[in-house]
């Protein structure tokens, strides 16, 4: 039996341990098997093209229904791509350039553990699916029902979301875990957005971000991604996180293993809450606070509608070099970002580039998160 | 030998923090790359002349951090020739192999030098790894590092830098990076304060290759100073398994021809991966690393499997065309999955043999590991992935340009169906019975009185900590990483 003296030691152990104690916590993941997976960046320029890599975890088929999200911005007068108002410009008039959001949905069938993948900018044709395989088929498998469309138009930047579902409703399997029926986390995924320069080729590959079952699924077409303490909402899905945790290098900062290097980085951010529905574009706000090695602090907050794909000192300002982004603002090499979404949560990833003023290459990697959304997302679909 | 403090009560409150916490931790802890965590590794570090890597740590949360690191050189030399090979590598023509010559063979090491870092709250840092970073306070702001002259080059770059200096590693180096979060003291502190990345660049060019930091996630206080325990209830459990994704082996780019043509005229534009596995065991104290035997299972997509059951010795890193899988102009195939699963009954973690006689090799009892011996469960492991994709200019002699790379986390798998990630713990003295607690085993022995039983929740037994104050009670064995537990010490 514990004496007085030793319970209150752990009286005061366990409030200190409160107090430090680490916040274990669901979140999005990257690196196992989920759900429903995300590819924040998905792009299709003339030297770029995107590869995308989606597998069956598990050792019977899955089925996926994704849905393209074409992030696009256009212009008013001309109705076509661009990045700028300046590019709007027509018969000596110039348009806004607006954001778009155009959504395409298509089913993905997978065999058992079987890996997969395309090209955005070609998609995949039935002729191109490798099971059954035709002459010296050795599938037992199929994935017949799959057809890959490609992405709507070149330049094409958007996202791309998968939802591991019923082949035949196309909602997701109805489950419990505390039943027979118990929920899947089948589906792993990854990007590499690949580009060809100067007689060499330059992959950037990230992995899908994952949100994994909460152990029970009603199976309709509202995706409950966590819930409010309280409410009686059930969540379906873990939550998003409350606070993406981005590490980067400072635009600009030069690379410390190559001085005729220098660094800059981009940010792809999506909203976790999105309507695919009734096409109803999202609006999150995204409050960004950056960190340099000195410990000093910065803030800037910036709209994320549909989708936000940036060089991160291009976020606050169109003039990088002023940008609290900038090595020469911030006047480190390394830089910490945290990301709150208000109004919904966000979800992303990000790349850093290596440019010597003639060769350019990139590498993409996951954003970290902290604690989870005290509020539900939802991902309604057809 | 390192000194473990224990006190009965101490396993008490460890308990109730332990219970504490994990009825908080409704959600999946784990063993993750997109969360912070208290023991953070990058699996694959390299600066060994043909390429560098530049260390990210950060630390997450509003209140300083320290952490104790320990680089672990594992590079494979040739015996006579020198060049960089894999111990693994059979497969005649693959990349890792010595150069055929009498007596050349591939040896490698297994080598830990460790170091300290103090950041502020929130505070993110960096390092390139063959340089290391001296702190130099009248360094102006201005995104970029200095070098000093050396050799050996040390670099200064703006910023706080608190400890003062990180060293260089030894050069060359391949191998791993473990860092620990600490209290002041130097005891291990689970408050999963810190998060990182690795950088790898291809030397003389722009690639580079970016990946997360593994980060295990601290659960409750250790009950065994200088011993982190990957067990669910003190620190998270390394996954049942590991995969990943990837090209098959000599597999063309899929888009690169479609994009351009005239780079893949001669050669298709073939990608080579290359995984790294280390294994989540690891012995700072005693300079051991863990063996591991593992079940590599390939899964293309035509649903053909395959499956090797290579063992490594402490850090693995091998190309595709180290293993006897079938290329993919032979398969056909341009995908490929990659499943690692650990295997074996068990490990000696003590002892002065094994089953192949050496210290540190397989077991299945205690008693297989001679005088003193301990056989606890196979080690868990974790992996990454890198994708090396070429041109004809990448392959031309000499090259032209430098093949793209790009790196990528691995996943975790739940190979067992039990809907957790991490894997079940192994009842000392009957390593096929699975645990997740202490009762779960019928009774325990202890580490080093090691034919000693106990069980501290019975009086009658008595308790190893009478026997020797270093001493502590096995029941529910799992991964286990031992450091050396000493003050933060300001570097000059």
């Amino acid at each position: 039996m514990l004496s007085m003296k030793k319970l209150s030691v752990v009286g005061v152990a366990a409030a200190v341990w409160l107090g430090l104690a680490p916040q274990v916590q669901a979140g999005t993941f990257s690196d196992t098997g989920a759900a429903v997976l995300i590819w924040p960046t998905i792009v299709v320029t003339e030297d770029y093209d995107t590869v995308v890599q989606i597998t069956n975890q598990a050792a019977v088929p899955s089925a996926a229904h994704c849905f393209y999200v074409n992030a696009n911005s256009r212009c008013t007068n001309t109705g076509q791509v661009c990045d700028t108002s300046t590019e709007c410009e027509s018969g000596g008039f110039f348009g806004a350039c607006v954001p778009g959001w155009i959504e395409v949905n298509f089913d993905v069938l997978l065999t058992r553990d079987q890996p997969l993948a395309w090209s955005a900018a070609a998609g995949l044709r039935n002729s191109d699916l490798p099971c059954p395989g035709g002459i010296g088929n050795t599938c037992p498998g199929s994935n017949a029902g799959t057809r890959i469309p490609p992405v709507g138009e070149e330049p094409f930047i958007g996202e791309l979301k998968c939802i591991e579902s019923d082949p035949i409703t196309r909602l997701p399997i109805p489950c419990n875990d505390a039943q027979a029926n118990r929920c899947r986390n089948d589906l792993e995924g990854g990007a590499t957005i690949t580009g060809v320069v100067d007689g060499g080729i330059d992959p950037e590959r990230y992995n899908a971000v994952g949100l994994r079952s909460a152990g029970q699924n009603n199976g309709d077409n509202t995706l409950v991604i966590g819930s409010t303490p309280g409410d009686p909402t059930i969540a379906e899905y873990q939550p998003c996180s409350q606070v993406l945790v981005f590490n980067h290098m400072f635009d600009g900062a030069v690379d410390p293993i190559d001085s005729a290097n220098v660094y800059t980085s981009s940010l792809t951010l999506v909203p976790c809450t999105e309507d695919f529905l009734i096409q109803r574009v999202p609006h999150v706000t995204a409050q960004f606070l950056v960190y340099n090695e000195f410990e000093q602090r910065f803030s800037t907050s910036r709209p994320v509608d549909c989708l936000l794909s940036s060089d991160i000192s291009n976020i606050d300002t169109t003039q990088s070099t002023r940008s609290i982004f900038s090595a020469a603002v911030a006047g480190t090499v390394a830089g910490q970002t945290r990301i709150t979404g208000v109004g919904g949560g966000l979800i992303g990833n990000a790349f850093l580039f290596t440019f010597n003023g003639e060769e350019f290459s990139g590498a993409g990697y996951n954003l970290n998160q902290f604690a989870d959304r005290d509020e539900p997302d939802f991902i309604r679909i057809p | 030998m390192r000194v473990q403090k224990r006190s009965p009560w101490l396993n008490g409150l460890g308990a109730v923090l332990a219970a504490m916490a994990l009825w908080g931790a409704q959600a999946e802890a784990g063993v993750s790359s997109d969360k912070p965590g208290s023991v953070v590794m990058w699996p694959k570090v390299i600066a060994d002349g043909t390429r560098d890597t530049v260390i990210t740590l950060t630390n997450t949360r509003n209140e300083q951090a320290y952490a104790h690191c320990e680089y672990v050189q594992a590079l494979g030399l040739c015996s006579i020739t020198g060049d960089f090979c894999d111990p693994q590598a059979t497969v005649a023509g693959s990349p890792g192999l010595c150069p055929t010559l009498t007596g050349n063979v591939c040896v490698s090491q297994w080598q830990s030098a460790d170091f300290d870092v103090v950041l502020t709250r929130q505070q993110p840092t960096m390092w390139r790894v063959s340089t290391g970073r001296v702190y130099d306070p009248f360094l102006t702001g201005g995104g970029a590092c200095v070098d000093t002259i050396g050799p050996p080059t040390r670099q200064s770059c703006p910023g706080l830098f608190l400890i003062g200096m990180v060293p260089p590693a030894l050069q060359p180096f391949r191998g791993e990076l473990r860092c620990f979060q600490v209290a002041s003291d130097g005891s291990a502190l689970p408050s999963n304060g810190l998060k990182g990345e690795a950088v790898l660049e291809t030397l003389g060019s722009t690639q580079i290759s970016e990946y997360n930091s593994i980060n295990v996630e601290g659960l409750a206080a250790p009950t065994v100073a200088g011993v982190v325990r990957l067990n669910d209830i003190e620190y998270s459990a390394c996954p049942e398994a590991v995969e990943v994704s990837h090209y098959a082996q000599g597999a063309d780019d899929l888009v690169a021809s479609t994009i351009d043509p005239t780079v893949c005229t001669g050669s298709g534009c073939p990608v080579e991966a290359e995984i790294t596995i280390i294994p989540c065991r690891a012995d700072f104290i005693n300079e051991e690393g863990a063996r591991f035997a593992t079940d590599i299972r390939y899964t293309n997509e035509f649903e053909q499997t395959l499956s090797v059951e290579p063992t490594f010795d402490c850090w693995a890193n091998f190309d595709l065309r180290d293993l006897p899988f079938a290329p993919a102009a032979l398969s056909g195939t341009t995908f490929q999955r990659t499943r690692i699963i650990p295997t074996g009954s068990g490990l000696c973690i003590t002892g002065t043999t094994s089953l192949t006689g050496q210290p540190g090799g397989p077991c299945s009892t205690d008693a297989q590991c001679g005088i003193g011996g301990v056989c606890g469960p196979v080690t868990g492991i974790l992996a990454i992935v890198e994708e090396f994709h070429n041109t004809d200019a990448s392959l031309a002699d000499p090259p032209t340009v430098a093949p793209g790379t790009a790196a990528s986390n691995g996943y975790s798998v739940d190979f067992n169906s039990d809907n957790l990630l991490g894997r079940p713990g192994h009842c000392r003295g009957n390593l096929t019975q699975t645990c997740a607690v202490d009762a779960d085993c019928p009774i325990g022995f202890c580490r080093i009185n090691s034919l000693a039983m106990c069980d501290p929740e019975n009086p009658m037994i008595p308790t190893c900590e009478s026997l020797d104050p270093a001493d502590f009670c096995d029941r529910c064995m799992n991964d286990e990483i031992s450091f050396e537990a000493g003050p933060i010490v300001v570097q000059q």
